[in-house]
């Protein structure tokens, strides 16, 4: 049976993540994903939202335009934020400057499985598409996950 | 000797959605083989195909990185703790700008031998996009 993977976030986090995109241009930006696995989807769906953002630094200030980083103490970071807001860390955004919101072969090679990676294309400093990914469990390449629109809070 | 293995997030659902091991190791790198042998399906996204350890797969004996200890064959002691923790990277299509400092820089800053842009790590941003949905 196939499953249909989906991450759910507001209109606002989506926006959020657009906007720092913009903000990074002609850079990379990059942030986790904070978030809970969803149950209610049943067995078919696998769903997961996003219930929050934590921004980080590029680490790749050698090619920021076409590269990024997180390293592990900042990685601790997120898992600490999320931990103190009763969540998880599900996954990781970041933009692709002047390029299509697609995984690159750089992106599979470094990616983790689970997580959701999304990915905003950001052509002339506007951004564009933003889609997100989940790596196969082979590692040969990627599975597109839906992205659905939640209802926000009044925080986000 | 008998040490703990935390598994990090994204590899608990290859290791019955447990968030640690116990396994009988006299290395962290026994350890790991250990783990692998207990849950096989963690090995592809540990090891590369010619065994090594993935660049963005950080290990520590209880807080110490080990590239900064003995690597795998850091001895263990009975009680230690062994956390793997993610690297996150990525990017979109090229080369970048150093092609050979690409393994390298996820281990920056600490062993990144060439000067960054900035002299300084910069700081993390304000958390102005940090926002929780109220539960």
């Amino acid at each position: 049976m196939s499953e249909t993977l989906e991450v759910g976030i507001s209109a606002g986090l989506t926006e959020k993540i657009r906007a720092h995109g913009v903000e990074t241009y002609p850079y990379e930006c990059c942030g986790a994903l904070l978030g809970r696995e969803n149950s209610s989807g049943g067995a078919a769906v696998v769903a997961r939202e996003v219930l929050g953002l934590f921004p980080l630094v590029n680490r790749r200030d050698d090619s920021p335009r076409n590269r990024f980083a997180v390293t592990a103490d900042d990685v601790r970071e997120a898992e600490k934020a999320a931990s103190a807001q009763g969540l998880e860390v599900i996954g990781w955004y970041h933009s692709h400057p002047d390029h299509p919101a697609k995984p690159s072969d750089f992106d599979r090679d470094h990616a983790w499985p689970w997580y959701s990676y999304i990915i905003v294309s950001v052509h002339t400093g506007v951004p564009q598409d933003m889609t997100s990914w989940r790596l196969k469990e082979d590692r040969s390449g990627y599975l597109e996950e839906k992205i659905s629109p939640i209802k926000a809070s009044a925080a986000n | 000797m008998s040490v703990k293995v935390m598994i990090p997030t994204p590899l608990r659902v290859y290791a019955d959605k447990r968030d640690s091991a116990e396994v009988s190791a006299a290395t962290v790198g026994e350890a790991l083989s250990g783990l692998t042998s207990q849950f096989a399906e963690l090995r592809k996204h540990l090891y590369t195909e010619d065994g090594k350890l993935r660049a963005f797969v950080n290990v520590y004996l209880n807080d110490e990185d080990i590239r900064y200890l003995a690597k795998e064959n850091t001895p263990t002691k009975d009680g230690d703790t062994i956390s793997i923790v993610p690297s996150i990277a990525g990017g979109c299509f090229g080369m970048p700008i150093d092609f050979e400092t690409d393994r390298e820089l996820l281990q920056w800053p600490r062993q990144h031998s060439r000067k960054p842009v900035r002299s300084q790590p910069p700081a993390l941003p304000t958390k102005k996009f940090f926002a929780i949905a109220a539960t």
